[in-house]
């Protein structure tokens, strides 16, 4: 067995479970977050940067995850498009068909709705700020935008999403773009 | 208030919970496979593919001489034609994991179709047949999705399969060394299949090397001028017979296979070319021919012509040459 298969099976053994959970926050559904795992294992073993031990290699399959998850929302939009809210909108999975609706929604799956309507570079980038906990400038890096863009990208989502969920908003770092009304720190 | 990101890991925690029932959780078998695919191409560049192309050569000749019934007017080069088999075999199902390697090498001839290539293969492993024809539609699907179809895709040459534990490595060598021919030789990939199956045709109707080059260019001058190209050798893809003449019923199969009766290219390979097909492809000789002939079955020497008359004294030479053998020569076909 070569080391790179060694290392694989560690990883899926110890944190695969903890990878799944990653990309279903950002998928919303068990069958896609297993693809996006898949593909983003795939991509990280196939290039030998698995080679630097469990913790690195695991961040660099989260980071595949995203990158792969935006890719693959790319592709899909190279498709024929869908008029939003159709049938069979990937983003529309049961209660909260728009991102904006103003009903006040406490559920984490409702909160969960509400990301899954976010696009998807909106919802990479929020998944990494609020869940992953990283600075802007990390962000920017992993997905190669400017943070400019980020910060953007990230104050869209939070309004977006305040205005469907009493959610706080306010972490550690504080981001000069997010207001702090709803803040309780 | 709930922050954002106690209800973020509140999601993860949902998510991690549906894990159990995923298929990642029971093994990533797949995962594995697919690695190994990629880090074999990369790994495989310069070497394996050279004694995959070196190994092709030397078969592919071997095998023509071999069987001694290769050359045909019309320039068809069939053996007997073993396949039915038009679209692409699903490349699906997982192959065994636990079949065993039963030889340590496998030798492949040039020509032929994946049929019985994926026969040998599973010979090797002592696996059912439509293991092999998986496990290598699973290698092309993954190395090039964008294939018209499996067939071709898989190199001639004998190959060292000592490193291989199961057919799915097995498979994955066969499609790499095509991969890295192709890479090697420069080949852009939005070419490939046109490559590919022009190389097909070109082994299928010319089983001398020096003869390769020139059927490469008749293929281009008719493509050119857009003939239908009418070579026998799509007719025995569709139609397998015996022999190497093509009853006027089988050229007149409805099928986009059929050259005869459909211009330009067939939609892909009809069989796996040798590196000398390739090559032939993408450096065809300089010539105006838009015919050729095979005018002695012996030898398989071949006259190219410009203008139909002159083809049809070629084709008088074939039959001068036909007539001149005894009747109960061993290798004279039968004239159907």
């Amino acid at each position: 067995m070569s080391t790179w298969s060694r290392a694989l099976d560690r990883l899926v053994r110890e944190r695969g479970q903890a990878l799944f959970g990653y990309a279903y926050v950002l998928t919303g559904n068990s069958a896609d977050a297993e693809d996006l795992v898949q593909t983003a294992l795939i991509r990280t073993f196939r290039t030998g940067r698995a080679s630097q031990g469990i913790d690195s290699t695991h961040a660099y399959v989260k980071r595949a995850i995203t990158t792969s998850f935006i890719d693959s929302r790319r592709r899909a939009d190279a498709r024929p498009q869908r008029a939003p809210g159709d049938a069979g909108d990937p983003a529309l999975t049961s209660s909260a068909p728009h991102p904006d609706h103003a009903e006040a929604v406490a559920t984490s799956a409702d909160f969960h709705t509400a990301i899954l309507a976010l696009p998807p570079r909106e919802r990479a980038c929020i998944v990494l700020r609020y869940l992953e906990d990283k600075p802007v400038a990390v962000i920017a890096a992993e997905l190669g935008l400017a943070t400019g863009t980020v910060k953007r990208y990230l104050s869209d989502a939070v309004a977006t999403l305040r205005a469907s969920a009493d959610i706080d908003f306010t972490t550690d770092e504080t981001v000069p773009v997010v207001s702090h009304s709803g803040g309780t720190s | 208030m709930i922050t954002a990101r106690d209800q973020f890991a509140q999601i993860a925690h949902e998510g991690e919970a549906h894990y159990a029932g995923t298929k990642l959780a029971d093994g990533h078998a797949s995962v594995t496979r697919s690695v190994r695919r990629h880090r074999t191409v990369r790994a495989a560049a310069g070497t394996v593919a050279g004694i995959g192309v070196i190994g092709g050569a030397t078969w592919g000749g071997f095998a023509t001489f071999g069987q001694g019934n290769a050359v045909a007017p019309g320039g068809t080069a069939v053996g007997p034609a073993t396949t039915s088999e038009l679209p692409s075999p699903s490349p699906s199902a997982s192959p065994s994991p636990v079949a065993t390697r039963i030889q340590d090498s496998i030798s492949l001839p040039s020509g032929t179709t994946l049929d019985p290539i994926a026969t040998r293969l599973a010979e090797a492993y002592g696996v059912p047949q439509q293991h092999a024809l998986d496990a290598i539609g699973a290698s092309i699907k993954e190395l090039i999705p964008e294939a018209g179809t499996t067939e071709g895709w898989t190199m001639p040459g004998t190959f060292d399969l000592t490193s291989s534990p199961t057919v799915a490595d097995a498979a994955d060598q066969l499609v790499t060394a095509r991969v890295m021919e192709l890479t090697d030789l420069g080949v852009a990939r939005s070419d490939w299949q046109t490559v590919l199956t022009k190389a097909s045709l070109v082994e299928r109707e010319a089983p001398l090397d020096v003869d390769r080059p020139k059927v490469a260019r008749v293929i281009d001058n008719r493509l050119a001028q857009g003939m239908k190209l009418e070579l026998d050798s799509t007719i025995k893809y569709i139609a397998p017979s015996e022999g190497i003449y093509t009853t006027e019923e089988d050229r007149a199969t409805d099928s986009p296979y059929n050259t005869y009766v459909y211009a330009g290219l067939p939609p892909a390979a009809i069989a796996s070319p040798s590196d000398e097909s390739i090559q032939a492809v993408l450096n065809p000789a300089e010539g105006d021919w838009l015919f050729f002939v095979t005018v002695n079955l012996e030898t398989g020497e071949t006259a190219y012509a410009s203008t139909f008359p002159d083809h049809q004294r070629n084709v008088q030479t074939l039959h001068e040459w036909e007539a001149a053998q005894a009747p109960g020569a061993t290798d004279s076909p039968s004239n159907g």
